[in-house]
């Protein structure tokens, strides 16, 4: 038999044992994190200054350096596991061994004191039960702790967040997704000729708002506009999270046209949260076999005669002298929901009837 | 070869077209002993075809001419060049010898290719916006003359191109759109193993 008085010490040393093989395990966990945000810090700043270079093609380095960030993001789940169950077996363990050996030392009768004295009891479980958070929250992924100096591989598609937080060029970012136009010609359900408007992204950069006007002869014959957010769901094969695809397609819908058009001209505006003036590219479409599509490289400039903002989920535009049709008329309906709308029967429109459409087509890899 | 090259464009088309109208040497058995083609060879026939000559190839002097001008001359001479070597593939390029001839013409074309990527060589954007612009029409017109097995040496040919160029740095907008174009014309024509072969180099244009 132990004695009974020295039993309570040997029990609360036995408690701050385990406490301290805790706290070292807070400091073996903050080593491998500080490792972990140095390398992602490092890719991320290696991405940043790839931006800077516009002249050559990246487009194949972007895409491996994503990868290589996801790579070094993702914590693997069973040391994950393991971690978190030797933090709440010990925390529980010690709440134990203080509430035992404060039951040992109770003497009847109870008196309202009682509650004072267990006080300093109900504080160190609750603050083991923060300290528990705060390592749990550390090494788990996509957590607000980290985010703001490492962020998820998903922002590093996100055109916003990379103008708005890291103020990179978004005309070079977006040269390397490198954007065109493909427009197919088919037969509706009712015999009706219809042409598909697909926009077409080398690496998918996203979160951006955009504006299509798509004219013939002069004449404006369709427009598209929404927010462009991808979900790209963990491959449900291998498992693999996909942080960013490649030769993605965006249906922006379609409108009704007699026939094939020899030459359509394309204007294409790009607006991002962080700037103020949105990015336009013009295309020029001649015709393919039962296509349209543009032959050379589009002319791809900041227009400064737009000036816009991000107001509470819509963009506003604040001044306008650019002569691009429909932008103004449009512009209480930019709408920042994820939502591609369009509008196909623009010569009949009257302003108080408008038909917007919502694309409701999936994006699509080809 | 061994003059002085001229740099008047219509002489040096001339001069070259002159070159190309010789016919090509295509056939493998022209009495000209190549070790690299024979597995084993036997000690008479080696002495018998000691003092055989090659046959005339009307597609190397061309090309000595090309690469020339890439070294010296200005660059409109090295467009005119390929451009002469281009047109007289497709005069060349026929059902009967669609394989070797678009073999022979595209191991030139990617000799200029690879002497345009030497670090003092100025005009390696020129040279391969040029070409992979040309590629296009090149495509166009052999899948529409149904000469699709060409086509496939053509299309194996210039993703090894487009994938160097995409480990150089230089721009791969027109060698997708290309593929693409080709994807869709090779679809419609009916040559399907063509599209999907044109599909998957495009998908694989980047990834390295």
């Amino acid at each position: 038999m132990i004695n009974s008085s020295s039993y309570v010490f040997i029990i609360l040393s036995i408690a701050t044992g385990l406490l301290t093989l805790l706290s070292s395990v807070g400091i073996f966990i903050s080593l491998i994190i500080q490792r972990r945000v140095d390398r992602l810090q490092e890719i991320l700043e290696e991405f940043i200054n790839l931006s800077y270079r516009n002249e050559t093609n990246l487009t194949g380095l972007m895409y491996n350096l994503i990868e290589k960030y996801q790579m070094h993001y993702i914590f693997p789940q069973k040391p994950l596991k393991l971690i978190t169950q030797y933090i709440d077996c010990s925390i529980f363990f010690v709440s134990l061994l203080w509430a035992g050996s404060l039951l040992a030392n109770y003497q009847p009768p109870f008196s309202p004191w009682l509650f004072i004295q267990i006080f300093p009891l109900i504080i160190g479980i609750f603050t083991s039960f923060f300290f528990r958070i705060l390592l749990r929250d550390t090494i788990n992924q996509e957590n607000p702790l980290l985010e703001t100096i490492v962020p998820a591989p998903t922002k590093l598609r996100s055109i916003s967040y990379l103008s708005h937080f890291i103020n990179v060029s978004v005309k070079s970012i977006l040269q390397q997704a490198r954007l065109s136009l493909h427009l197919s010609w088919e037969k509706d359900e009712q015999n009706k000729k219809k042409i598909n408007v697909l926009l077409k992204q080398e690496l998918s950069f996203d979160d951006f708002f955009y504006f299509l006007l798509l004219s013939y002869e002069e004449k404006p014959c369709f427009v598209s506009f929404g927010e462009l957010h991808f979900r790209f769901p963990p491959d449900h094969i291998t498992g693999k999270p996909v942080p960013a695809q490649r030769n993605i397609n965006i249906p922006l819908g379609h409108f009704h046209f007699n026939d094939l058009p020899e030459k359509l001209t394309a204007e294409f505006l790009v607006f991002t949260q962080g700037e103020k003036y949105p990015v336009q590219y013009n295309y020029q479409l001649t015709q393919g076999t039962n296509f349209l599509s543009s032959q050379s490289n589009p002319q791809v400039n900041v227009n400064h005669q737009i000036v816009y903002t991000f107001a509470k989920k819509k963009i506003k535009i604040l001044s306008c002298e650019a002569n691009i049709p429909f932008l103004k008329e449009f512009n209480p309906f930019f709408y920042l929901n994820g939502e591609r709308y369009y509008i196909n029967t623009l010569e009949h429109m009257a302003p108080d009837n408008l038909q917007l459409r919502t694309c409701t087509e999936e994006i699509f890899i080809d | 070869m061994g003059d002085v090259m001229t740099h008047d464009t219509i002489h040096f088309v001339e001069n070259l077209q002159k070159i190309l109208t010789s016919p090509l040497c295509l056939q493998e058995n022209s009495g000209y002993l190549d070790l690299s083609c024979c597995k084993d060879i036997k000690e008479e026939e080696l002495y018998k075809q000691a003092g055989n000559l090659p046959q005339y190839d009307p597609i190397t002097e061309a090309l000595a001419l090309i690469l020339e001008t890439m070294e010296k001359g200005p660059f409109e001479l090295t467009r005119l060049g390929i451009n002469e070597l281009l047109k007289s593939y497709l005069i060349q390029v026929q059902p009967d010898n669609e394989e070797p001839c678009t073999k022979c013409y595209f191991e030139c074309i990617y000799q200029t290719y690879l002497f345009s990527l030497l670090d003092i060589y100025p005009y390696t954007d020129l040279f391969w916006e040029y070409i992979s612009t040309c590629f296009d029409t090149i495509s166009k017109y052999l899948i529409m003359h149904k000469l699709n097995k060409g086509c496939q040496v053509f299309l194996d040919k210039i993703s090894i191109m487009g994938k160097l160029s995409a480990q150089k740095g230089l721009h791969t907008s027109s060698i997708q759109h290309f593929l693409h174009n080709m994807e869709s014309w090779a679809r419609e024509e009916g040559f399907d193993e063509l599209a999907d072969n044109a599909k998957n180099n495009r998908f694989n244009l980047e990834a390295f």
